[in-house]
């Protein structure tokens, strides 16, 4: 990306948040920051750094001195204005998180739109929600409210629109870090026409996170074919689900004892690598037994219903970890897994 | 289903006995040991299946060896059916319908059909109040109640509750609160320890940060020390330089000595000099000019003359001209001859030949001998005319004949032979030809030697030609290329005639040179004055008599410039300063230690400079390792990876969890409807059991309590007494094989030494149960049947027959 | 005027779901996919 924006000699870079993985960094990462900060400065390309919620105390530990072309948001609502080679005149609006969930939006901090300047830009890291939620919560209509010309986002990593015209949207990350990541990734080369600043994404991923959903399968070779077949220049993290419905009990027991996901692995494709094989058949529990069906799946919605994670992980348990099963995701994998154990049991009774 | 008979062939003691059974409430009486337990596991028996062996199990085998098994008859769907299962290993199952007269295909399932959903371990568990139960009356737990009461909706569905126990151990084995050792906990731990090395990583980033801020002040320094060195270099560097000039200096030092000391000479200026010597130059020139000229004058010039007697020479070139006239003359002579010589030639083909002697001319003329000829023909005549007369006169004519005619042939031929010869020679002349030339063969050697004259004539002539005009031409001096005499003459002619004209203008010119030459003497001798008065005026300006003196005071001039010049240049070579600095030093030698002390000092601050680029070094050497160190991207890696794993297990652990919970759940789902019937059931037998003193159960998160009537105060199932315990299993139990009735009916089978009732309870249970089931059916194992009102009573003491 | 907008840049950030077995090669190869983004 900044060897784009040298070469493309762009006027300024939005970091809206979330530069850092942590409050914590390494020498490295603080090396190549500072490098690369140098490198745009001598190419005279501004930065306009804020911090989101995991980087929120960066500013507070030690770094390297920031060089003179890295302007970067404090706590507070800040404008800072500059001019670029095509003197044109640009306000950019932004701030940093105080704490780690930031339960007050700051919208509304935002000044209007600056009349005396060409463009107004605002940097915002936060999500849609409602005051006293996480993340800086804010609405479309507030920020279209302020008049500006472009609002760039920062923290969801799924790049999406909010709002076209003036554009309010989330650039994505640039690269995927798990499953739920997928997809090309990459950042927005943002151009002005006719007096409308339009983003154009540019991807740079170097590796992709994908998922290949397989309804029918006949045997363990077809699915190495899907593999093999599967679509893809650059070096793809893949999840494979197998939704197939009746497929033999002996591969479901492979499958279960990750005897299928290692010779998966060892067949070495190129520029593949299976991250998952989760098997989720379509037809779902079908077992009959002295228990109705109905009451299997009454039970099931309850549990589903009344599921509290403190219940189970107290807060002994890190928060990330408990955290995951606070969402859809987490919660799928369970109940993917409890499907099976049941089914196994019936088998067992049945036999 | 209802029992009507049991038919025993052989089982435990019982051996080929039958026993009637009532449709509702059958009594058997007797002591212990009596076999009632027997009895019914017969019963259970030939519906279930016989015991197979294990450990602690009796296996009722005939103590008579009758044959093993037996029939029961039952009532079922309104029809009577014996079913007869003989053999405990090897069992053969038959079921007869009585009503039907026929055999039931398929005994096994439809045996099973019909006691469908229960197995034998639910109709003990509901329909089997067995002895064993007995002893575990004690331990009995809510989970046994609750595995009871989760029976009611779903009637053989124990199994789950295991598989649901099962799986929350499993879950138990992976996961606990406050456990170490379990393996997610452990995972936990190490995740823990391993954020903690992260974070100590952080600690890294200080020193980062604390190392950059050294390099920078390092890098300060070192900038201020190269500066220190710089300058001492140049402190150094301009001593030596100084050093270089001190010879310079030493010299200017004399000069300015030296120049001091001379008197100054006025200058003459060079235009000054030089117009001095040009001038003398002039005057010398001038002079010798005028003493050339007037001595050239005296010389008497004689033009230019040719010696050359014009006149004479033109008569010679026309005398020369008629020679050659003459010349053509004899050429042309020549010419004729020639020609006249060619045309005799040319008549013959060959050479020319010579003349014929008279005899050749005769012979040609007269071409045959005629004499001859004429003899011979007389003699030929005669000869044949005398032939008449004489015939030898005859031949000798004829002889005669013959040999002058051979002799005339002869000199016929050889005549013919010469003219042939002579033919030959004059080709392609023919005689008369031959004889008509020969006059002019005859003056062909005249004409060849008349041409031999001409030639020698020509030759002489034409030589004596070449020699005058070569005379001629020698006198003037001038060689033409050979051209024709005519042309030539006509040359010489013009070149003379031009002579002539060019001396002339020759004379005249030179009449008029001398005239010049005197006058420009006259010039040339106001000019030298001119010149003289000159010089001496220039010489009087500077007080000098003569040209040599003012050269010589000119030369000291310059020689004195040239030492002010450089006083000069050595001036400007040194400047004041380093003039002053230098003129401290007494000699060079001071200087050069002070340079070498200078020296001594940049060394140093060299050293100061290095040891500070080595330290940079060092600490970059550290900076680059702390930035190449990219074990925390590892252990970040790692951190993740492990948080993967964790919550894979994790996953695990709730799915095993929450499927225990599911089931429960849906277990529970199951019964929910008969639940409230059997509660109220069992509240109601339990209060009749317990003569109304508890008049509730309550069912409250997996705890069972009872309430008192009275007080309306609560107890848990672990606080009440054993009896009562046991009162309230029994109205579970009870209400459960109550609220079953509508899935399934099936005798209860009752043995009183479970029941640790007193008489007064089991009476109210009996009548509980006829009056409260209806059409429940009871069989009753006592020792004593007192209280019972009915009739239905087997002694087994005394009504049957043992085996 | 151009500017380039990117959030979330999340440099180091390691990826999440990956087990124990993620072969030598591939770990380093990608040991930075992070950092590879910045690197010249």
């Amino acid at each position: 990306m900044i060897d784009q924006a040298i070469n493309s000699a762009v006027d300024f870079i939005l970091l809206p948040g979330d530069l850092y993985n942590s409050t914590q960094t390494s020498p490295i990462i603080q090396d190549v920051v500072s490098t690369q900060f140098e490198r745009l400065n001598t190419a005279k390309i501004a930065v306009y750094l804020s911090f989101g919620n995991h980087d929120f105390a960066a500013d507070t530990q030690p770094h390297l001195p920031w060089p003179d072309n890295v302007h970067v948001f404090n706590q507070d609502v800040h404008t800072y204005q500059l001019s670029t080679q095509d003197d044109k005149l640009v306000a950019i609006t932004g701030f940093s998180y105080q704490t780690q969930r930031q339960t007050k939006g700051l919208a509304g901090d935002f000044p209007i739109r600056d009349r005396q300047v060409d463009y107004h830009i605002g940097m915002y890291h936060g999500t849609v929600g409602t005051e006293g939620d996480a993340y800086a919560p804010f609405n479309v209509s507030d920020m279209l409210a302020k008049r500006y010309d472009y609002w760039a986002l920062g923290h969801i990593h799924v790049r999406q629109t909010l709002n076209q015209v003036p554009f309010i949207g989330y650039s994505g990350n640039m690269q995927g870090l798990n499953r739920k990541e997928t997809g090309e990734k990459g950042y927005y080369l943002v151009e002005e026409n006719n007096q409308q600043l339009i983003p154009h994404f540019v991807p740079v991923a170097p590796i992709l996170w994908d998922t290949l959903c397989i309804d029918e399968m006949s045997s363990e070779d077809e699915l190495i074919q899907y593999l093999a077949t599967f679509p893809r220049e650059k070096m793809t993290l893949l999840s494979v689900i197998i939704q197939a419905n009746h497929l033999p009990e002996s591969f479901k027991q492979r499958l279960y004892s990750h005897i299928i996901l290692d010779k998966l692995r060892q067949e070495e494709l190129d520029r593949i690598w299976v991250v998952k094989l989760i098997y989720n058949p379509k037809d779902v529990l079908s077992f009959t037994d002295n228990i109705d069906q109905q009451y299997w799946q009454e039970a099931f919605n309850e549990i589903d219903h009344h599921f509290r994670i403190d219940d189970y992980l107290s807060n002994q348990v890190p928060t990330d970890i408990r955290e995951f099963f606070l969402d859809g995701v987490g919660m799928d994998s369970i109940k993917i897994r409890m499907k099976q154990i049941i089914e196994e049991r019936r088998q067992n009774h049945e036999d | 289903m209802r029992i009507k008979a049991i038919e025993i062939i052989g089982f435990g003691r019982w051996s080929k006995q039958n026993f009637l059974v009532d449709r509702q409430l059958q009594v058997f009486t007797g002591p212990n040991e009596s076999g009632k337990s027997t009895i019914r596991a017969f019963i259970v028996g030939v519906l279930f299946g016989y015991p197979s062996k294990k450990a602690h199990q009796n296996l009722y085998t005939p103590k008579d060896g009758s044959q093993y098994g037996g029939s029961l008859v039952i009532e079922a769907d309104h029809q009577d059916f014996r079913i007869t299962r003989i053999g405990r290993t090897k069992t053969t199952l038959k079921i007869q319908n009585l009503t039907a007269n026929q055999e039931v295909v398929s005994p096994e399932k439809w045996l099973s059909e019909q006691l469908s959903p229960l197995t034998r371990e639910t109709f003990d568990h509901i329909f089997n109040f067995d002895q064993r139960d007995l002893n575990r009356i004690e331990t009995l737990t809510e989970l046994d109640f609750q595995k009871l009461l989760l029976n009611i909706g779903a009637v053989g569905s124990t199994q789950w509750i295991d598989v649901g126990q099962n799986l929350d151990k499993a879950a138990d084995k992976l996961f606990a609160k406050r456990s170490t050792k379990r393996p997610i906990n452990q995972e936990m731990q190490h995740y823990r320890t391993t954020q903690k090395t992260l974070e100590s990583k952080s600690e890294d980033l200080v020193a980062y940060t604390a190392l950059q801020n050294k390099i920078d002040d390092t890098n300060q320094a070192i900038k201020k020390q190269q500066n220190k060195v710089k300058l001492a270099d140049q402190q150094y560097q301009n001593q030596y330089l100084l050093l270089q000039k001190y010879d310079l200096f030493y010299q200017l030092q004399q000069l300015r000595q030296k120049i001091a000391r001379l008197k100054a000479i006025p200058i003459i200026s060079q235009n000054d000099v030089s117009q001095a010597q040009s001038l003398d130059l002039q005057i010398n020139h001038l002079q010798a000019g005028i003493d050339r000229e007037k001595k050239a004058l005296n010389i008497t010039k004689k033009p230019k003359n040719s010696d050359l007697d014009y006149d004479q020479l033109r008569l010679m070139l026309l005398q020369i001209q008629t020679d050659v006239q003459d010349y053509h003359q004899t050429e042309r002579q020549q010419e004729e001859i020639l020609t006249a010589i060619e045309d005799i030639e040319r008549q013959f083909s060959d050479e020319v030949p010579s003349v014929l002697s008279t005899e050749q001319q005769q012979q040609l003329t007269h071409g045959y001998n005629r004499k001859l000829w004429w003899l011979t023909g007389i003699f030929g005549v005669l000869g044949a005319a005398s032939f008449i007369f004489n015939p030898y006169f005859a031949i000798i004519l004829l002889v005669l004949a013959v040999g002058s005619g051979s002799y005339f042939w002869q000199t016929q031929k050889k005549h013919q032979q010469q003219i042939n010869h002579i033919l030959k020679a004059y080709a392609p002349l023919n005689q008369q030809q031959i004889l008509d030339i020969q006059l002019d063969l005859k003056q062909l050697p005249q004409l060849d030697e008349k041409l031999d004259q001409c030639d020698n004539l020509i030759d002489s002539q034409r030589f004596a030609i070449e020699q005058r005009l070569n005379a001629v031409q020698d006198s003037i001096e001038t060689h033409y290329e050979n051209e024709r005499p005519e042309i030539l003459i006509n040359q010489l002619l013009n070149e003379l005639q031009k002579r002539q004209i060019e001396e002339q203008n020759e004379a005249a010119l030179s009449a008029t040179h001398e005239n010049e030459r005197l006058m420009s003497i006259q010039l040339q001798q106001s000019t030298l004055q001119k010149r003289k008065d000159d010089l001496s005026e220039l010489l009087h300006q500077y007080k000098l008599v003569d040209v040599n003196e003012l050269l010589v005071q000119y030369k000291a001039s310059q020689e004195q410039q040239q030492q002010q010049q450089r006083l000069v240049d050595l001036n400007s070579q040194i400047t004041v300063e380093e003039q002053q600095i230098l003129s401290r030093y007494d000699d060079k030698m001071a200087l050069s230690q002070n340079i070498d002390h200078l020296k001594q000092g940049v060394q140093k601050e060299r050293t100061i400079l290095s040891d500070l680029q080595r330290q940079l070094a060092q600490q970059q050497a550290n900076q680059a390792r702390l930035t190449s160190d990219d074990e925390f991207m590892s252990l970040q890696q790692e951190v993740a990876n492990q948080k993967t794993a964790i919550l894979d297990d994790f996953t695990e652990y709730l799915a095993l969890k929450l499927s225990s919970n599911w089931i429960d759940q849906a277990l529970s789902k199951a019964s929910q409807n008969r639940f409230p019937k059997m509660l109220e059931k069992a509240t109601y037998f339990f209060e009749i059991l317990t003569q109304h003193k508890y008049n509730k159960i309550i069912f409250d998160d997996h705890k069972i309590m009872v309430m008192v009537k009275q007080t309306n105060v609560a107890f848990e199932m672990i606080e009440l007494s054993t009896g009562a315990r046991e009162q309230l299993y029994v109205a579970l139990r009870l209400a459960l094989a109550f609220v079953i009735n509508d899935i399934i009916q099936m005798p209860i089978l009752i043995d009183d030494s479970f029941v640790n009732f007193d008489g007064q309870r089991k009476a109210s249970i009996l009548n509980m149960l006829m009056h409260e089931i209806n059409g429940q059916q009871v069989l009753y194992w006592t020792t004593e049947a007192t209280m019972f009102d009915t009739k239905n009573i087997c002694n087994l003491t005394k009504d049957v027959t043992y085996g | 005027m151009k500017f380039i907008h990117a959030g979330d840049v999340h440099l180091g950030n390691p990826f999440s779901g990956l087990d124990q077995q993620l072969p030598y090669e591939l770990k380093n190869k990608y040991k930075m996919p992070q950092l590879r983004l910045l690197q010249p």
